[in-house]
């Protein structure tokens, strides 16, 4: 089960940080599929926030096709992101891991890494979606 | 409207919901109540058995009043003791109970009903599944219940106390002093109804505690005091004139005007010739006066008395209820 | 616009005495049921009247106020109310004052809903009412309200005597209930911080007039703010504007595409909304659909 923690400063919608939230879990392996998603009860609980703000963050997961909604019962993990290869644990994780570490006896400090890692992403992608990879770099 | 929630709901069961709440709230005034009746009632009680015991020993000792013999002197303080406090215990209770309606007033403008307009409650209140007139009907009924059964379970005392065998030293009580009068029949109950009903509209019209149950106990008052003045002539009198007249008036008859007729029949009252220097018989029959007359009620006329009081009181109280339901409904919907 | 509503009023309006202004004159708006709604303005806006109004504890002077569909004293079991100054009775305990909100609402009454908002405090139910804190007494009084089990809450500035713990922790309770129960909330206050983030829909009341009514994300989607050289800026209308040298700063409501080429442009925040509302007064009032009468006499003046 995972845990929403909104920030109300960030700027971001309330509900995209639910949605970013959700797929960084899945991202990491924290969510499977066959997972439940806590209740809109369960997270407006704890972040009192609007429920209906939970439904649409769910609504745009269960678009993307990475939840669905079981009547009753509550929403569901369908589907996992990255595969499941950037899991803790995993081979990619286990590299870049590896990767970092050598960086750091390199002489690289923190920013320089995230600085090689964005030029890497913007060179592997170099479409308009850069940007947004960036965002969520950020937050990893 | 709110009538109509008012009716559906009238068969659950006594003392839920509201009532209770409002027992609930007002506990201490009504523990207050239940001690005065019990410290009233004792004394009648415990007062008139000592003058009876007192009296007992008196006759028994073959003493009278005029029987001045040395044996006679215990006796005799003794029982007139008792009775001088038998008779003070009776004259203070009726006076209390006299003042009840006002009190009564008082603590329905007061903390029963401007405290909860003041202090906002009443919100709270009518928040809840609760129609304001059934908050206002619950704030008369259980008030209504509990003074009016303290009045009707304390009057056969009184009537018991004022019954206690006539014998030498016994201060007479009769029918028609407003002491007695006032504490029998079905007027004590009228009067704190009358009270209750003025109250409460005393305190949803000024909305602040103090103002208001001072507003209340002024206006009980000013209703009593007037009652007061018009009794004698809310039923009408008989009349006695010559020689019956003058023998007339230390018995069960109640003289209320006395003078003298003329020649021709026309009336000078007693009270026309107050003021005059000579004594009112001279100044009378100055005026024409050949015999006496008195109006007088005789004991026959209790009842209706009462209850053309009573009658007015309760028309009173009706009217009062019936204008805060109105003031509740026009501020409130 | 087919949905329920769950307040619906007409030239609503309400005098306390003939020589002061109206604390709220000719009111309409509509808020459709489900919604969690923020009713925000200055002191004195006329926020607790429009709340006394729609709790059946005031009779309007004009116009009309429906509650559920139905007037507001035929539906006073089916709604909860909690005024500013949480009146509640000193001399009960804790638990009696419980006790009253369960025979008070026969048939409605939701024991364990009430206590865990008791047992959350925690609140001694064995304390006399008379000697809670400001907060306690908020608990208390919302336990009262959510015990009621309501399809509609109205809430006069609910949040006000708690600290941020609390604060946070009742909005969570209170959010939870409107999830599990679809129940509209209504919940005023004069610091939008303490409610952004929990409403999704808002009435903006100043001057004892409704300013904005309607969806929160709808309000903002029809605003926008613009900085750029002095022009005129119809036909958008102008809620507020200013210049400085030779740059405007506007915001305004949107009547067709904005010239993109020398305006930059953002959606604004919601205190940017109200603020510049509350700074122009004279800025005509915006309902959106959803918060528009549906009757036509009910159109907003």
């Amino acid at each position: 089960m995972v845990e929403f923690r909104i920030d109300r400063r960030s700027g971001v919608a309330t509900y995209l940080q639910i949605v970013q939230q959700t797929k960084q879990a899945l991202r990491l392996g924290l969510l499977e599929p066959g997972d439940r998603l806590p209740t809109a009860r369960e997270v407006v609980q704890a972040t009192a926030i609007n429920p209906n703000t939970v439904l649409k963050a769910y609504r745009e997961l269960e678009r993307e096709g990475l939840v669905e909604a079981r009547r009753g019962l509550g929403t569901f993990v369908r589907a996992t992101l990255g595969g499941g290869a950037s899991a803790a644990g995993s081979p990619l994780h286990d590299e870049l891991a590896d990767w970092a570490r050598r960086a750091r006896e390199a002489g690289l400090e923190r920013e320089d890494m995230a600085a090689l890692l964005t030029s890497v992403l913007d060179d592997t992608y170099r479409t308009p979606g850069a940007r947004r990879t960036q965002q969520g770099d950020e937050n990893a | 409207m709110s009538a109509v929630g008012l009716d559906t709901r009238t068969s659950r069961p006594l003392l839920s919901g509201l009532p209770r709440l409002v027992l609930r709230q007002h506990r201490w005034a009504l523990w207050t109540l239940v001690a005065c009746v019990v410290l009233v009632a004792g004394a009648l009680v415990v007062t008139r058995l000592w003058r009876e015991g007192a009296a007992d020993a008196w006759s028994a000792a073959g003493c009278t009043e005029a029987n001045t013999r040395p044996r006679c002197f215990q006796p005799r303080s003794d029982l007139a003791e008792a009775s001088s406090a038998a008779y003070a215990v009776l004259v203070n209770a009726s006076v209390a109970l006299v003042a009840l309606p006002g009190v009564v007033a008082a603590f329905a403008a007061g903390p029963l009903v401007a405290r909860e307009l003041e202090a906002g409650t009443y919100k709270l209140a009518w928040s809840q599944s609760v129609t304001p007139t059934r908050w206002l009907a619950a704030k008369l009924a259980v008030p209504l219940a509990a003074s009016a059964t303290a009045t009707a379970v304390l009057l056969p005392f009184f009537a018991w106390a004022r019954l206690a065998r006539q014998t030498d030293f016994s201060h007479y009580t009769r029918w028609w002093d407003p002491t007695t009068y006032a504490t029998s029949g079905l007027l004590p109950v009228a009067l704190t109804v009358m009270g209750l009903a003025v109250g409460t509209l005393a305190g949803l019209l000024v909305r602040r505690t103090v103002p208001a149950m001072a507003v209340a106990a002024l206006a009980v008052g000013a209703v009593m005091l007037a009652l007061y003045q018009a009794h004698p002539w809310l039923w009408p009198s008989r009349t006695v004139t010559g020689r019956e007249a003058v023998g007339l008036g230390s018995g069960a008859a109640w003289p209320v005007q006395d003078g003298m007729l003329t020649a021709s029949g026309e009336r000078i009252t007693r009270e026309t010739c107050f003021t005059a220097p000579e004594s009112s018989e001279a100044c009378m029959q100055a005026r024409g006066g050949v015999t006496y007359f008195v109006d007088y009620h005789p004991a026959s006329h209790y009842w209706p008395l009462q209850l053309v009081e009573s009658g007015i009181l309760l028309a009173l109280a009706a009217l009062a209820v019936a204008g805060a339901f109105r003031v509740l409904r026009r501020l409130h919907g | 616009m087919t949905s329920v509503s769950a307040l619906e009023a007409h030239g609503l309006a309400k005098r306390f005495g003939r020589r002061r202004p109206p604390a709220l004159d000719d009111c309409s708006f509509r808020l459709p049921a489900g919604r969690i709604c923020a009713v925000v303005g200055p002191n004195g806006a006329g926020k607790s009247t429009l709340l006394a109004l729609a709790a059946g504890l005031l009779r309007p002077s004009a116009g009309a106020l429906r509650v559920l569909g139905a007037e507001p004293a035929a539906v006073r079991e089916r709604m909860a109310y909690v005024a500013q100054d949480k009146p509640l009775y000193g001399q009960l305990t804790v638990a009696q004052t419980l006790a009253a909100g369960a025979e008070l609402n026969p048939g409605r009454w939701d024991a364990s809903a009430a206590a865990a908002v008791v047992e959350a405090g925690p609140l001694d139910p064995k304390a006399r009412v008379r000697t809670l804190s400001g907060g306690q007494r908020t608990r208390l009084a919302l336990a009262l309200a959510l015990g009621k089990r309501p399809e509609l809450l109205l809430l006069d500035e609910p949040m006000a005597d708690l600290d941020p713990l609390a604060r946070h922790q009742l909005m969570g309770t209170l959010m939870a209930d409107a999830a599990e129960h679809g129940t509209t909330v209504v919940m005023s206050s004069h610091i939008l911080t303490e409610l952004e983030g929990a409403c999704d829909y808002l009435l903006l009341v100043a001057g004892g007039r409704v300013r904005l009514g309607g969806g929160i994300d709808d309000l903002l989607a029809a605003h926008r703010l613009l900085t750029g050289p002095v022009a005129d800026l119809a036909p958008h209308t102008v809620v507020e504007s200013r210049t400085t040298g030779r740059q405007l700063t506007a915001l305004v409501r949107q009547d067709g595409p904005v010239d993109a080429g020398s305006w930059s442009t953002a959606e604004p925040s919601l205190e940017e909304l109200l603020l510049a509302h509350l700074r122009a007064p004279e800025a005509p009032p915006l309902l959106t659909p959803s918060a528009t009468p549906s009757s036509p006499e009910g159109v907003a003046a």
